[in-house]
């Protein structure tokens, strides 16, 4: 036997030194592939159309019939080693190159991550009057929608201010050139609400309201209210204190107290301002109480019998509790804004600060 | 309101000692207590020492080295006060280590000039008890014995102060007395005014009215609808000046300065009572009457402040016979005034309509310590009490005597009355209220029983109350409920949950707009809360509708109408941002506006508007500037995750925007918003950048649109063929175009229809784009065969080819 070679020359014309020279140089071959593309070009020169394997094939015809069956299974045996041994480097080769990519260095995972969209913010406003109306919901409220130019009848007097007293001194309006006003505050909804449903009802109305105060870094002439309201049979203040620990313990948190002092707005009686325990000391006295240990969130009462009446309502019948509060007060409470002022520069630095 | 804790307990001995307890009692109450401060706190710590003797001080001219015995030892003190008196005499000694806070000093060992002083002497000023004071405090050598405090020698140089803020339904809480009535119902301790009675006061009168029987004055109320009763009293014989210390510093306390005897006499009834009381100079007012009425044509009044104003017909005035001596119940003329060498003088005690009052003090931006508490409506019933009480102070201080008494009018009105009913009370209340106690606390408050009728069968108990004449606000049995439940305190009532039945959902809108809000924050904008007030100006600059809602007083002129756009705003806080060096910016805002309405109040749609500036975001690259694909992009965002609708994009100019880069947002045959560049104008007018992106959207039609069907489509059952086309074309086609034509020629088989890439530049012609789109074929119901979808797509690039030129990019 002469030396195997990996070669085959086209000239040679011995069907079983072919077979023989293939089986002999395969293994080598396929060993030699350092790449998936090289292993597949050797197993393409031994089985592809113009292989050697193929090539010895045609040779076969040149065989004595007698000896064909014999060599027939000899080159399909040959060829199942040359699959099998395709195969098995084909598995090292992926392999190498897991090991390969596997041990490689570690990425730099401190490069700026990739985000598709970045992410927005609501405004402190939104998501307070979001939370609000939410608890109020959930309690059994409604929302009720109520006109920001609204006639002085809804604003004021249907709500019992009586014409020229100091009452409407706490809320200094703007008039419009029809006569109209910004309202005030958002109880005009519940003379709406009043005029347009039978009781029972209970509604919460968040809105935009407007008193013709300077802006500075306490007071906008242009803020937001959350207004609730229930009317029903039999309502009691008893109801109102309820709904108050409730909406205090829901927002600030279980365990948060409240205290409730007489108070005056026209349109209830009894009236009441709401404190709550202060959140940022507990109750033991800090900058933000003011060292009371309480702060004031909103104002209540039951709703007087006199808005009743001008809207239609019998007060013998009906009895029912109101309670509004500013949602720029509880945001500056809860963010620790300093001046209120930053609530409509819509800075891109201050928005991006809430969750 | 400022209220003296000593004052009180001057009034009702029996009030607790402890500015503590008050303070919370007026709180809860209802009269707030906003704070508690102290008057005359050094007071408390400075002793009055007697002079001994006084030398020069060795190296400094002008001061003293003054030796003061302090009831156990001498020290010496240095001293540059011009009035320390002579040995025997009494001042007062601030020693080492007092705090002075009215000039912020603490007394530390100091040497001045070499020599220690041990201590200083004190002035009013220094000790906190007046403004201004000339030289140290001074008193006669049987003032005190040495080493007493000062705040113990005389009451009137220490106090407590509360500041409460008063409601505008307790003009009763604007007094003194009623603050003490106030407290004792609120403690349950028994009310009297023993102290406030003068012996002798009521014959008093009664001789002055006869003497006054000549007539001294004659009185007319002439606008009687305005003035219930006007009652006065004429003194002579006072000796005008200074008053004593103990009144000076008393009103001092109370944030009222010190004139004259005779003025402050006026000042202590106005704190005493809360009735305000005036008082004239008789020898300064002309002729013998008074008259009550309004002011006449042209008719002016030179007012005590220091203001000449001309009077409305409006105004309600006190005259003489020659005009105006006074705008009732609001200032007095300087004209008529009392000054220091008033020796007659005219008291006035009236009751002016509340209203009349408020006009006339607003007319003239005046509020005064009287307009105030006339404006909330004063009790009637003291007003021969408050003239007694007054006459009698200015006697005491002025050695003056009346010699005239006379009124008009009536105080004494009959007394509306109020029944209670048990069962309502602790309906109102929520829970039992004893019934006895409930009848305590109002009889404490000054309420009357009148009748009390035992419960019946099916009747409740009730009762009839008299409601006291300075309790205006009391009127009805709400009013009674009120009382009882302040005075019992709302902590004691306990709290229940209703139990609501939710109303019928009115509420899809606030669950609409917020849907939006947040799908606007999950597109990466931010959310911002703007002004709705703004400027006719601003919206012009921003191509909005002219303003239908503008302002009769507004606070200036850039918020003095109603927005009909949500645009300005957002383009000054993008212009507010650059300036502070934030370009990127993507803000939105979701709000009303105002427009005409159909009715007599404007309409108030919900509107949206987004503002993109500055770059986009991009990994590792610097991003691009926004364009105007952005605002598309989000547009389709927003709408689909708010309303799941697919919005279509129609090119269309509006002014507001770039010409080349505008258009509207359609849903079907609805246009529910619009987008484009800003015009470069518009951001040169609001100094924002001029890439600026707008998108507007129509709340109301967004909200309005209908929901969709919901049921799911059935999933491909068999695969799909792609094939890509890429198509050289002028670029004056617009791709949307070819789009539309490649859906048409390709027919049902063709499910989608996407452009993948643009490209320009070498080797595509100068104004030409190369376009590459991607076909979706595929069928319902089989698959299909390539040979197929071949010849599909191939008769779609000829139908291309012959509508628009266009061949097939090698």
């Amino acid at each position: 036997m002469s030396d195997a070679t990996p070669e085959v020359a086209p000239g040679f014309t011995g069907f079983q030194g072919a077979i023989e020279a293939i089986a002999l140089g395969f293994p080598a071959r396929f060993e030699g592939a350092a790449s998936e593309a090289a292993l597949r070009e050797e197993k393409a020169k031994l089985l592809g159309k113009k292989g050697d394997l193929t090539f010895a094939l045609k040779a076969m015809g040149a065989l004595p019939p007698a000896e064909r069956k014999a060599a027939g299974e000899q080159v399909n045996g040959l060829k199942g080693a040359i699959e099998a041994a395709f195969e098995g480097r084909l598995r090292a080769i992926a392999g190498e190159a897991l090991a390969r990519e596997l041990s490689g260095p570690a990425y730099d995972l401190t490069l700026p991550p990739r985000v598709a969209s970045p992410r927005g913010h609501k405004h402190p406003i939104g998501i307070v009057r979001d939370e609000i109306v939410d608890i109020f919901r959930s309690l059994g409220f409604a929302v009720h929608d109520g006109p920001e130019v609204e006639r002085e009848d809804y604003n004021f007097t249907k709500l019992g201010f009586p014409p020229d007293h100091p009452a409407t001194d706490m809320q200094d309006s703007f008039w419009t050139t029809s006569g109209h006003l910004l309202r005030t505050h958002t109880s005009n909804v519940q003379v709406r609400a009043m005029l347009g449903k039978v009781p029972p009802f209970a509604f919460v109305a968040p809105g935009t309201v407007y008193r013709r105060d300077n802006e500075d870094a306490t007071h906008l002439p242009q803020f937001n209210q959350l207004e609730a309201f229930l009317v029903d049979r039999r309502v009691s203040f008893s109801h109102l204190r309820g709904v108050l620990a409730e909406f205090a313990e829901r927002l600030y948190g279980p365990g948060t107290t409240i205290r409730l002092r007489p108070s005056y707005f026209p349109f209830v009686e009894p009236g009441a301002e709401v404190d709550v325990r202060c959140v940022f000391c507990k109750g033991s006295g800090c900058s933000t109480c003011k060292g009371t240990g309480f702060i004031e969130i909103l104002g209540c009462g039951m709703i007087h019998p006199v808005v009743f009446e001008n809207c239609g309502i019998d007060p013998q019948a009906w009895t029912g509790f109101a309670l509004g509060m500013g949602l720029e007060r509880i945001a500056l409470l809860r963010y620790g804004i300093e001046d209120i002022r930053l609530l409509v520069e819509n800075d891109p630095r201050f928005l991006s600060q809430f969750r | 309101m400022k209220a003296s804790h000593k004052w009180l307990r001057d009034l009702v001995p029996a009030l607790p000692d402890d500015p503590a307890i008050i303070a919370k009692a007026f709180t809860n109450g209802g009269l707030e207590v906003e704070g508690v401060h102290c008057f005359g706190a050094a007071s408390a710590h400075c002793i009055v020492v007697r002079v001994e003797g006084f030398a020069p001080h060795p190296t400094r001219s002008g001061l003293r080295l003054v030796t003061v015995f302090d009831g156990a030892g001498t020290r010496v003190i240095v001293c540059g006060a011009p009035n320390v008196p002579e040995p025997g005499g009494l001042v007062v000694l601030a020693p080492l280590g007092v705090e002075l806070p009215a000039v912020s000093l603490t007394i530390a060992p100091r040497a001045i000039g070499g020599v220690s002083s041990e201590g200083m002497l004190c002035s009013e000023k220094e000790l906190g008890l007046s403004d201004e004071s000339e030289g140290i405090l001074v008193f006669a050598p049987d003032f005190a014995v040495p080493g007493t405090v000062l705040a113990a020698a005389q009451p009137c140089f220490h106090d407590w102060i509360y500041e409460l803020s008063v409601t505008p339904n307790r003009p009763d809480a604007l007094g003194h007395v009623g603050l003490a009535r106030e407290l004792c119902a609120l403690l349950a301790i028994p009310f009297s005014l023993a102290i406030l009675s003068r012996p002798g006061s009521e014959s008093h009168v009664r001789e002055a009215h006869a003497a006054d029987a000549n007539g001294a004055i004659a009185l007319r109320i002439e606008a009687t609808e305005r003035c219930e009763a006007y009652a006065y009293a004429l003194l002579e014989g006072a000796v005008n000046g200074p008053s004593p210390r103990a009144l000076r510093l008393r009103l001092q306390a109370l944030g009222s300065r010190s004139i004259s005897k005779l003025v402050d006499a006026t000042n202590e009834a106005l704190l005493l009572f809360g009735h305000p009381v005036h008082a004239f100079d008789r020898d300064k007012l002309a002729g013998n009457s008074l008259t009550v009425r309004v002011a006449l044509p042209g008719e002016t009044l030179a007012g005590l402040d220091g203001v000449d104003r001309t009077l409305s017909a409006d105004d309600l005035v006190i005259a003489d016979s020659k005009g105006v001596a006074a705008l009732a119940g609001v200032i007095g003329g300087s004209l008529s005034s009392v000054d220091a060498g008033t020796s007659r003088v005219v008291l006035e005690v009236a009751v002016f309509d509340a209203r009349s009052v408020r006009r006339t003090g607003r007319r003239y931006a005046l509020h005064t310590d009287a307009s105030h508490r006339f404006e909330r409506g004063i009790d009637p019933s003291d007003t021969n009490e408050v003239r007694v009480w007054c006459m009698h102070r200015m006697g005491e201080l002025t050695g003056a005597k009346v010699v005239g008494v006379g009124s008009e009018g009536a105080w004494l009105l009959p007394r509306r009355s109020v029944t209670l009913r048990h069962e309502r009370l602790e309906l109102v209340t929520g829970g039992p209220v004893p019934w006895a106690e409930s009848q305590q606390i109002l009889e404490r408050l000054g309420f009357e029983c009148s009748a009390n009728i035992p419960p019946t069968g099916a009747e409740t108990a009730s009762a009839t109350y008299q409601i006291p004449a300075h309790r205006p606000d009391c009127s009805r049995e709400e009013d009674l409920i009120e009382e009882v439940m302040r005075v019992r305190g709302f902590d004691a009532i306990p709290a229940e949950l209703p139990a609501i039945r939710p109303a019928a959902e009115v509420d899809g809108r606030e669950r609409f707009f917020r849907r939006l809000r947040e799908a606007a924050v999950g597109a990466s904008l931010y959310e911002a809360c703007c002004y709705a007030l703004t400027s006719p100006e601003k919206l012009s600059a921003a191509k909005a509708p002219p303003a239908i809602v503008v302002l009769q007083n507004p606070l200036h002129s850039e918020r003095s109408v109603l927005r009909t756009s949500l645009l300005p705003a957002l383009l000054d806080n993008l212009a507010m941002a650059r300036r502070k060096g934030e370009r990127d910016a993507r803000l939105f805002t979701v709000g009303r506006v105002f427009l005409q309405g159909s009715g007599d109040l404007p309409a108030e749609p919900m509107c949206f508007c987004a503002v993109l500036s500055g770059g986009v975001s991009a990994w590792l690259t610097k991003g691009d500037n926004v364009t105007v694909w952005d605002a598309i992009g989000l547009a389709e965002s927003v709408i689909d995750r708010t309303t799941g609708h697919r919005v279509t994009v129609q090119a269309r100019v509006h002014d507001v925007f770039h010409p080349r880069a505008s258009g509207d947002l359609v849903i079907g045959e609805v246009v529910v918003g619009r987008f484009g560049q800003l015009h470069p104008l518009v951001a040169d007018a609001f100094d924002v950048g001029r890439e600026t992106l707008i998108l507007e959207l129509d709340g109301e039609a967004l909200c309005a649109l209908p929901a969709l069907h919901e049921a799911i489509l059935p999933l491909p059952r068999f695969p799909a063929n792609y094939r890509d086309v890429a198509l050289v074309v002028p670029s004056a086609v617009a791709a949307g175009t070819l789009v539309t034509a490649i859906r048409e020629a390709a027919g049902t088989l063709a499910k989608g229809v996407e452009l993948f890439d643009r490209y320009t530049g070498t080797p595509i012609p100068e104004g030409h784009a190369s376009l590459a789109f991607r076909v979706v074929y595929r069928a319902d119901e089989r698959s299909l065969t390539d040979a197929e979808v071949d010849e599909r797509h191939g008769s779609v690039l000829k139908v291309i080819h012959e509508r628009f030129g266009v061949a097939q990019r090698a």
